[in-house]
C-alpha cells in the first residue's frame, strides 16, 4: 500500500480533492488533520484590520497630496499686492513729508542689485522645492 | 455589488467618493500583505496609506490586463517590501536555502501545551518565517492570487513559488502535528 506523501496531500487540500479510497495508514490520519488544520487557518482571515475611519483618512491624504500648487498666477499677484503695498505706503507718506518718497526710492535704487538677487534665490527655492522635494514626497 | 470597471471609471473622473469606496473595497487585501511583511505595528497604516495613493496616482494606467485586486496587491507586495528593505534589510537578506533551518524562538514542545489559541499559534509561526515565505503564503491563501500571480508579483519564478508554498505548509503542519500531539497526551 502506497503511503500519501506531503506534496498529494497538500494538493488534495489545494483542490479540494477527497483523499482516495481505502484504509489510511496512522501516520496519514495524523498528516490529513494536522494540514487539514493548516489549510483552515492559512484562509482564515485577520480578525484585526485597520483601524477605523482608515479609507476617509486616505482620501483626506490623498486630497492633500493632489491640492495644486501655487501656480505662475498666484506668484504674479502676490508681487502685484506687494509692488502695490509699497506704492500706497510711499504714496502716503509723501502726502504728509513731499520728497519722503523720493528718498525711499533713492534707498532702494542703492540697494538694487541686491533686492534683485534676494528676489531671484527666492523664487529659485520655491521653485525647487516644488519641483524636487514635494515632488518626491509620495 | 461592487463593479470595478464602474468605480475606476468614476476615480477616474475625480470621484473621491469612488476612490473611498475602492479602498473600503480593498483595505483588508491591502491590510493582509502589509501586516504579514511589515512587523512594526505603527508601520503598517502609513506603508497602507502609500499603497492606495500609488493605486491612485497609477490608476490611468491600469489596463484590466488582471483583476484590481490582483493589481493592488502586487502594489501592496512592492510597497511594503520597499518599506521592509529601506528599514529593516536584514529580513530580507534572510533567505535560508534549507527550511528545516529556521529556529523557532520561544516554541519547546512542552510550552505549546499552554496555547490555547491554535490560530494565534500558527500566526506566531509565520510571523518567524522568513520574508518570502510569508509572502507566498499570505498571496496564495489570503489573497487569492495564483502561483503564476504570485510569480508575477513579486519576481520569484513559478517554481520558487510552489517550493516555497509547499515547504511552508509542510513546516507548518510538522508543529501543528507536534501541537495536536501535545493537546492529546
Amino acid at each position: 500500500m502506497s503511503v500519501l506523501t506531503d506534496e498529494e496531500l497538500q494538493q488534495l487540500f489545494e483542490q479540494g480533492l477527497t483523499p482516495p479510497a481505502g484504509p489510511l495508514t496512522d501516520g496519514e490520519v495524523e498528516a490529513l488533520s494536522a494540514y487539514q488544520l493548516v489549510f483552515e487557518q492559512l484562509g482564515k482571515e485577520p480578525a484585526e484590520g485597520f483601524s477605523y475611519g482608515f479609507s476617509q483618512r486616505v482620501v483626506r491624504l490623498l486630497k492633500m497630496e493632489t491640492r495644486p500648487a501655487p501656480g505662475f498666477v498666484w506668484y504674479l499677484m502676490a508681487a502685484f499686492i506687494c509692488v502695490a503695498g509699497f506704492g500706497g505706503a510711499c504714496g502716503l507718506l509723501n502726502l504728509f513729508d513731499p520728497g519722503a518718497a523720493s528718498k525711499i526710492f533713492g534707498l532702494v535704487a542703492g540697494y538694487k542689485g541686491a533686492i534683485v538677487l534676494a528676489l531671484i534665490a527666492f523664487l529659485t527655492v520655491q521653485y525647487l522645492d516644488q519641483r524636487f522635494v514635494k515632488g518626491r514626497e509620495v | 455589488m461592487f463593479n470595478e470597471a464602474q468605480v475606476v471609471s468614476r476615480v477616474l473622473k475625480g470621484d473621491m467618493t469612488a476612490f473611498e469606496l475602492l479602498v473600503k473595497q480593498y483595505e483588508r487585501l491591502v491590510f493582509y500583505v502589509v501586516s504579514r511583511l511589515v512587523r512594526e505595528r505603527e508601520d503598517q497604516e502609513d506603508v497602507a496609506q502609500e499603497v492606495f495613493i500609488k493605486v491612485y496616482k497609477s490608476l490611468p494606467r491600469f489596463a484590466f490586463e488582471s483583476k484590481l485586486g490582483t493589481w493592488i496587491s502586487r502594489i501592496a507586495y512592492l510597497t511594503a517590501i520597499n518599506h521592509v528593505k529601506k528599514y529593516r534589510r536584514d529580513q530580507v537578506s534572510h533567505y535560508p536555502e534549507d527550511l528545516e533551518s529556521i529556529s523557532f524562538t520561544g516554541e519547546r514542545p512542552e510550552a505549546i501545551l499552554d496555547k490555547k489559541e491554535i490560530a494565534a499559534y500558527m500566526e506566531r509561526l509565520i510571523a518567524q518565517m522568513p520574508i518570502q515565505y510569508r509572502t507566498v503564503l499570505t498571496l496564495f491563501h489570503l489573497n487569492g492570487l495564483t502561483s503564476r500571480e504570485i510569480a508575477e508579483t513579486t519576481g520569484m519564478p513559478e517554481g520558487t513559488v510552489k517550493s516555497c508554498l509547499f515547504r511552508a505548509r509542510r513546516l507548518l503542519k510538522e508543529k501543528i502535528q507536534v501541537y495536536l500531539k501535545n493537546e492529546i497526551i
